[in-house]
């Protein structure tokens, strides 16, 4: 039983929403939106579960004083602040309100802190363009052309070198004609191999075909 | 073979009917719209009684203009003529708005009946607009008990016309749509113009209410309509009558009142007929598959690279004594690709509990990993090493997106793992993550169904399972018939009828180019799932 009602629900579920799609009618609409909320709110207790494993690993790696237990330390701190700051000293409800302890936090911690992960990409953009645009072969040279056109065709640069060829020549108009119609191509090509994909899967998934997500083989 | 190919056949000859069919209902009826667009209304708070008429400027009649001919106002009794002069519009005269002209004709009499039209001599050519009628002056004002509101030069502002209700197709009730020719005063995209105010009563005389408001602009632009839909407190088997007003400065100006238009429940939405066919034949050839596999039958499924170094991978990592990394992208198990890279979770749980290799799941969604442990808890128990299992292998960090990344990027430069696998939905961090673990010497395989990070993902790993091969996974690694079936289902079923559809409709656009573009657009109309 412990495989079989997971699998039930799912099927009910599953194909609940799928008549919905189709059958705006009551109580199709009713029923998934019953589900989904039923989903959030399981969602929103699951978040305990995450909190609760991120906690007492951290604490058990500082107490048997583990490798790197310091950042467990950092990790210990840092969630018991903001969790203080934001219940007790920020004004209730009105945590996230401007001035607040919590908004301060998230703007002169938080923010700061996510801005920098997020601007290490253009480095590691870099690196990888570097390793991918190699002319190994004649594929990979052809990358790097395409790749180059596309690049200085959206700077003004790339009009400048180009600025005696005809206009459709020039490479701002090379690097539309490549986003646009190669580019696209491709993109929708795995668009509908992927758009099969799920239907297959969900359909193996609602018929209880596919059982590993639920630790069966 | 000859199976093979009536079954193509057949899907590129009946699946279009098919489509055509369940598209049969013509497509949105038109509304002329002239040069001109010449409109007229009794002029409102006029004591005399006059008609207004409004009509938009021709090409090059613009105030920076150094002179343009005069426009001829002609009128006449009857819908065909003779249409007889009655006065002119000159270059210099005070404009509506920008692009837009009025002119009121105070010799209008009440009681009769009146067509008009607007021409204009352009070098030696009549440019004539279309005829607006029939239309008699009305003495408003007596009827307001107000005189002399309106002067000869105040510009006026034009109700709101063809107001169309009906009831919202495609819903479950509760809900009734309204339809209307914009203003011309709104039309011609004044800054004065203020929008409209939607009144809705439960009689056509009734006690109106005002349910609404929207701003100006149009919604459908090749029939300058606008639509709103009105879903508050509307009960399903009630008649309702709306009216639409313009408003302009401190003017008003009401359409006529529209009714009764009753909401109702649908049972099946029209507008995804189309994908009700396609995914019926999807469905129908991967159940075909299944149960052609269930029979015994072998079928062949192409090799995926990234799937076949799986083995390679924890291998490596087990000669090497050093840890697999199991990422199962950000998001959450009501996302596809999650479930698709759980699956795959399983083989690598089971194939690291037989080498006897560490694994790490740090995982960013608390569902996903209840989920995770239960796969990973199973597969161990699968090969024999229940007692290997404990629940830290799989582990929470944080749902934030980039403090997971900062998070799992720490764990591998200071746990430096042989291998790596990148499977689910990766947003901005897929390449902080995958260049991260490049930069360790580690093996990489991922897979994801996000186009925009499979780049990404090529550049910096080993191997890349690319869209559909993630969710091949768990049936190419577990060879399991059913599946496999499944797999095949989708393969020639699916990419079957795109293809047949791919072919077809670019033969059709392509000659749409070149004749008729109404046809491409009856195409488009017809796979537009909404």
């Amino acid at each position: 039983m412990r495989r079989e009602i997971p699998l039930i629900l799912t099927g009910i579920v599953g194909i609940t929403f799928f008549i919905q799609f189709f059958v705006p009618h009551s109580p199709m609409r009713e029923l998934s939106e019953t589900f989904s909320d039923w989903y959030s709110i399981i969602s929103a207790f699951a978040i305990w579960l995450g909190a609760l494993n991120l906690m007492k690993i951290s604490f058990e790696k500082v107490y048997k004083k583990d490798k790197d237990w310091f950042f467990a330390i950092t990790t210990i701190v840092t969630f018991f602040l903001i969790l203080i700051v934001g219940l007790f000293f920020s004004g209730g409800r009105q945590y996230l309100e401007q001035g607040s302890g919590f908004d301060w936090l998230y703007r002169n911690i938080y923010s700061p802190l996510s801005a920098t992960m997020f601007a290490l990409l253009a480095f590691f953009v870099a690196s990888a363009s570097y390793r991918a645009f190699r002319a190994r072969n004649a594929q990979a040279t052809v990358l790097l052309l395409a790749a180059f056109i596309v690049m200085a065709g959206r700077t003004p640069f790339g009009d400048w070198i180009t600025i005696y060829l005809p206009e459709g020549w020039r490479l701002s108009n090379l690097s539309n004609i490549i986003m646009n119609y190669f580019n696209v191509a491709g993109q929708r090509a795995i668009m509908i191999g992927i758009s099969l994909g799920v239907v297959s899967t969900s359909l193996r998934i609602i018929l209880g075909i596919e059982r590993s997500h639920l630790g069966g083989e | 073979m000859g199976k093979k190919v009536a079954l193509g056949i057949c899907i590129v000859i009946i699946l279009p009917l098919l489509i055509w069919l369940v598209h049969m209902k013509p497509g949105p009826s038109s509304i002329s719209y002239p040069p001109y667009d010449l409109t007229a209304i009794s002029t409102p708070f006029d004591t005399s009684g006059s008609v207004t008429l409004n009509w938009f400027c021709l090409e090059g009649d613009i105030d920076s203009a150094a002179v343009f001919p005069d426009y001829s106002i002609l009128r006449s009794q009857e819908p065909d003529g003779p249409f007889e002069k009655i006065d002119s519009v000159g270059f210099e005269s005070p404009r509506a708005t920008d692009i837009s002209r009025q002119y009121r004709d105070t010799s209008a009499s009440m009681g009769f009946s009146y067509y008009y039209k607007i021409s204009c001599d352009l070098q030696g050519q009549i440019v004539e607009s279309n005829i607006f009628g029939p239309i008699s002056p009305v003495m408003a004002a007596e009827a307001a008990g107000v005189e002399g509101m309106v002067e000869a030069t105040d510009i006026i502002v034009f109700p709101p016309t063809q107001l169309k209700v009906f009831d919202t197709p495609n819903d479950a009730g509760g809900s009734i749509t309204l339809e209307w020719k914009v203003s011309a005063s709104d039309a011609a995209k004044s800054l004065l113009f203020n929008g409209y105010d939607i009144y809705r009563g439960t009689s056509a005389e009734g006690l109106f209410e005002k349910v609404g408001e929207t701003t100006g602009g149009v919604s459908d632009v090749d029939r300058q309509m606008k639509s709103l839909r009105d879903g508050r407190d509307i009960l399903n088997g009630q008649e309702y009558y709306y009216y639409v007003a313009a408003k302009w400065d401190s003017q008003e100006a009401n359409s006529e009142i529209a009714g009764p238009a009753v909401s109702r429940q649908q049972w099946f939405h029209t507008g995804r007929g189309v994908s009700l066919v396609l995914l019926g034949i999807l469905i129908g050839s991967i159940l075909y598959f299944i149960n052609r596999a269930k029979a015994g039958k072998e079928l062949f499924i192409r090799k995926i690279a990234g799937l076949e170094a799986v083995d390679e991978a924890v291998g490596r990592a087990t000669e090497m004594g050093k840890a697999i990394f199991y990422i199962p992208g950000i998001q959450d198990m009501n996302n596809m690709q999650t479930i698709a890279g759980l699956t795959i979770l399983g083989r690598v749980a089971k194939l690291t509990a037989e080498y006897e290799t560490r694994l790490e799941v740090p995982v960013s969604r608390s569902l996903v990993m209840v989920a995770a442990r239960e796969i990973v808890k199973e597969s161990y128990l699968n090969a024999g090493r229940p007692d290997y299992y404990n629940d830290d292998i799989v582990y929470y960090l944080t749902d934030d997106q980039f403090g997971y990344a900062a998070g799992v990027d720490g764990l591998v430069i200071r746990k430096k793992p042989a291998t790596i696998f990148y499977q689910g939905a990766f947003f901005a961090e897929s390449l902080i993550l995958a260049e991260t673990g490049n930069s360790i010497g580690a093996i990489q395989i991922a897979g994801t169904a996000m186009p925009a990070q499979l780049p990404f993902f090529v550049a910096a790993c080993d191997y890349t399972l690319i869209g559909e091969e993630l969710f091949a996974a768990s049936a190419y690694l577990s060879r399991e018939p059913k599946l496999l079936g499944s797999l095949k289902g989708q393969d020639l079923g699916g990419k079957l009828i795109f293809l047949s559809l791919a072919l077809i409709f670019v033969i059709i656009a392509t000659l749409g180019a070149f004749a008729e573009s109404e046809i491409v657009d009856t195409i488009q109309r017809m796979f537009n799932v909404n």
